[in-house]
């Protein structure tokens, strides 16, 4: 079998269809559940051997599970961890968020399954990565009710409402990623914005503030968000299990060959690219992967790089190798902290962050509209190849 | 007393927000009639006289609506006729397409209806103008996919191979029917040129589709694939002898971005597209402006529309194209200008201005469930109305197309 040509753009299509839902903690639990066990069936039935982590958040009952599957020597050799999430924020299906993140290392576990030597690899699909914190989502959910500053589909009662609450949310979102805590963030909104602010925003805001106490770069990590991937992490440091890398996968399946397709990824450019290969910068389309990398995962983004340039994958790439550590990614770049690799970065362990850029290209993504009928599968299989080249190349597991 | 902009932006807001849903003839008639109820409430509030046209395709038992509103001596004078449709495609709520240009209508007529001596204006909401909103067409169709097993019944595709290669066919049948060809011709040419990669469920469905379109050409498509209650509107008006001046049409007028590399193409075009454009940002490609299309006949309302942008409570940018074409040398070498409600009376040679917001060389949530109220800027939205109704209200513009004239 030649793993690269073993990829089937046919079983990701069906995979992302499948589970495309809203999968929200609050909004359909079920939604949720459900998709976690069709993915536990689906390892089941590719042949690895499934493990779900099942784990509680203080104040709320229903319990959240990430669910593992397994192939190769783990536990005997450094294993390699590849992670996407399952769940979705509240208003929207999730077919690139990440339902192809979901379906990129399932089927690169598939493959590897199939092979009589395998690397050892966990396949980690992860709950809440989103602002999905129940306990925080459906307090504020409530006082946006109460207050009338949303109504039951969370739709904004009124122009000025809803001004308001964008521009205090901006603000408190400027003041986050300048080292506050959203609480903070969110009072220097009320203060600065003062009386432009209709009483009805301000008193909710004033009431969801404290919901967010704490909850600065490092704080929020695993709390408001990012709480299954933390969850994993935590338990295999516990348990001492080896692990080598990791390589995270989220929202990877838009891409766009039209002029202009490409927008800026937190005001940055194409300049926040360290090595590129066959991106058209003059025309600005968006038809690539993106890779961030920090200090201890350069040579590991290095390998997949390489693999995404092997001629039978070509697949164009932006890079983004920062020469920086966690703690300086904390100051200087907190917006790459944005998903569940975030979580390995904290501890050492050299990790890729794989996407497609997200909102920069994404118009989709959080709304309605991210359903399958907007991903493009024939990349989605080269993103899924450059992966499993990445994971049978033994450069990988040196780090 | 004229309301101030942020008054008109809360007003908008709240038409929007009662709109809001899919309205649509296959997927949601009820949300069609809902919305048409809706409009004929929100016009008589505002002071119009409210007139229901209701119109039958040949062969299909269900009414459509047209909602008329009218205002100063329409029956004995020539009249403005300001147009918005206010269906949907089946998967969206329609925000922007068109619940927006609906509240425009609405709030031009408020404001005009202040007026001590109104100008003779009909405010026409109409059904159908959706290419995915014809019954008979569309209808079939997607009972086609379904048999074929082209497509689930959620809608989903059933394989990625039949969700590439529907797109590439579309795609091509629809360069082929711009080029002059009946669309169903298109399909017929599409299907053999891509006949290799063809699956069979969808050369199958392909095949029974194209009858629909046979006779579907750029002209003959208005007013029977789309376009349809403005088309019948126009028809019933000169049956009954109205006059009408000119008309002004708003479809999807509401997204606006302030950040680079935000303005697409539409189709091939760019900016060089604009034979005159204020506080445009062409260097980063900003999609901050309202879009102004006239022809040959009708340059003199964008001439006064783009004026009332520049005032200096107003200043909204604008990008405007100008054409010098008519209706036949539009459909002959620009046919994607004809895609709203404005064609039916470029047809009838009746001046006529389009404005909108670029449609999807700007607005990526077009025809997707992501068509909602949050994506709108309503401060823009109400720069938007009050320039409308300053150019209806304009003395020179009223002589100039004889509005309110008695008629000879």
């Amino acid at each position: 079998m030649d793993p690269i040509k073993a990829v089937n753009k046919e079983n990701l299509y069906q995979m992302v269809a499948n589970i495309e839902a809203v999968k929200h903690p609050v909004i359909s639990p079920e939604a949720l559940n459900n998709a976690g066990e069709k993915i536990a069936g689906w390892m089941d039935r590719y042949g690895l051997s499934v493990r779900e982590q099942e784990f509680q958040i203080d104040g709320w009952d229903a319990p959240f599970r990430n669910i593992e599957g397994a192939v190769g020597p783990v536990g005997e050799k450094p294993a390699a961890v590849l992670m996407a999430h399952y769940d979705t924020v509240a208003t929207t299906p999730g077919a690139n968020d990440n339902g192809a993140g979901c379906a990129v290392i399932l089927e690169a576990g598939r493959i590897l399954a199939q092979m009589d030597d395998p690397p050892p690899v966990y396949i980690v699909t992860a709950s809440l990565e989103e602002n999905n914190n129940p306990t925080i989502w459906l307090p504020e959910r409530d006082s946006a009710l109460k207050h009338k500053v949303q109504d039951q589909d969370l739709r904004y009662t009124s122009w000025g409402t809803a001004k308001a609450h964008k521009a205090i949310w901006n603000i408190a979102y400027r003041e986050y990623f300048s080292g506050k805590s959203y609480e903070e963030g969110l009072r220097v909104g009320l203060k600065e914005l003062g009386d432009s602010i209709p009483e009805n925003v301000r008193d909710h805001i004033a009431e969801i503030a404290p919901l967010y106490n704490g909850l600065d770069v490092l704080g929020s990590m695993g709390v408001m968000n990012r709480i299954g991937s933390g969850r994993w992490v935590d338990e295999a440091v516990v348990d001492e299990k080896l692990i080598a890398f990791n390589i995270t996968v989220d929202e990877p399946g838009i891409f766009r060959e039209e002029p202009f397709t490409q927008g800026l990824l937190g005001g940055m450019g194409y300049e926040i690219f360290t090595r590129q290969y066959a991106l058209d910068v003059e025309n600005r389309v968006g038809d690539f992967i993106m890779l961030a990398s920090n200090l201890p995962s350069s040579p590991l983004g290095s390998v997949y790089a390489e693999h995404c340039q092997q001629e039978d994958i070509n697949l164009p790439y932006g890079w983004a190798d920062v020469p920086l550590t966690f703690e300086q990614i904390v100051q200087n770049m907190p917006l790459g902290l944005n998903s569940d690799h975030a979580h390995f970065w904290r501890r050492d362990i050299p990790a890729l962050f794989v996407f497609d850029s997200s909102n920069a290209r994404d118009p989709y993504v959080h709304t309605m509209a991210d359903t399958v009928d907007k991903l493009n599968f024939d990349r989605l299989a080269q993103v899924t190849q450059a992966l499993v080249a990445t994971l049978l190349d033994e450069r990988s597991y040196r780090s | 007393m004229r309301p101030s902009l942020a008054q008109t932006a809360e007003h908008l807001y709240r038409i929007v927000y009662a709109l809001e849903g899919v309205r649509n003839p296959i997927a949601n008639q009820a949300g069609l009639d809902r919305a048409a109820d809706n409009l004929r409430d929100q016009m008589a509030s505002v002071g119009l006289a409210v007139r229901e046209q209701v119109f039958y395709l040949e062969g299909y038992p269900t009414p459509f609506r047209n909602i008329e509103g009218s205002l100063g001596p329409v029956d004995d004078q020539p009249a403005v006729v300001l147009m918005a449709h206010y269906d949907t495609v089946d998967v969206s709520p329609g925000a922007n397409d068109n619940a927006a240009g609906c509240a425009v209508l609405v709030e031009v007529g408020r404001i005009l209806a202040e007026m001590d001596d109104p100008p003779p204006v009909y405010f026409v909401a109409v059904a159908l103008e959706e290419s995915k909103s014809n019954p008979l067409i569309y209808g079939q169709e997607q009972q086609s996919a379904l048999k074929q097993g082209v497509i689930r019944p959620n809608g989903q595709f059933t394989h990625w191979a039949n969700a590439k290669l529907r797109k590439a066919v579309e795609t091509r049948a629809i360069a082929l029917y711009e080029s002059g060809m009946s669309q169903g011709e298109g399909y017929r040419t599409a299907l053999t040129e891509l006949d290799s990669e063809m699956t069979p469920e969808l050369r199958q469905h392909i095949e029974e589709i194209i009858p629909l379109y046979d006779d579907i050409t750029v002209e003959s498509s208005i007013g029977r694939r789309s376009r349809i209650g403005s088309h019948r509107w126009l028809q019933d008006a000169q049956t009954k002898g109205k006059t009408i001046a000119y008309n002004i049409t708003i479809d999807e007028p509401g997204i606006y971005f302030d950040e680079a590399f935000s303005q697409g193409l539409l189709g091939k075009y760019g900016f060089e597209v604009f034979t005159h454009r204020y506080g445009l940002d062409e260097a980063n490609r900003v999609g901050n402006f309202v879009f102004i299309a006239t022809n040959h006949n009708s340059g003199d309302i964008g001439r006064v529309f783009s004026e009332q942008c520049l005032a200096p409570e107003i200043d909204l940018p604008y990008g405007w194209v100008d054409v010098p074409l008519t209706f036949a040398q539009v459909a002959e070498s620009l046919p994607q200008g004809l895609g709203s409600d404005h064609a039916a009376f470029w047809q009838a040679n009746i001046p006529a201005m389009f404005l909108f917001d670029s449609s999807n060389a700007r607005d990526p949530w077009v025809h997707t469930p992501a068509d909602t109220i949050d994506k709108i800027n309503f401060d823009r939205l109400a720069s938007l109305t009050h320039a409308v109704s300053a150019t209806i209200a304009d003395q020179d513009l009223r002589s100039l197309y004889g509005v309110g004239k008695e008629k000879t």
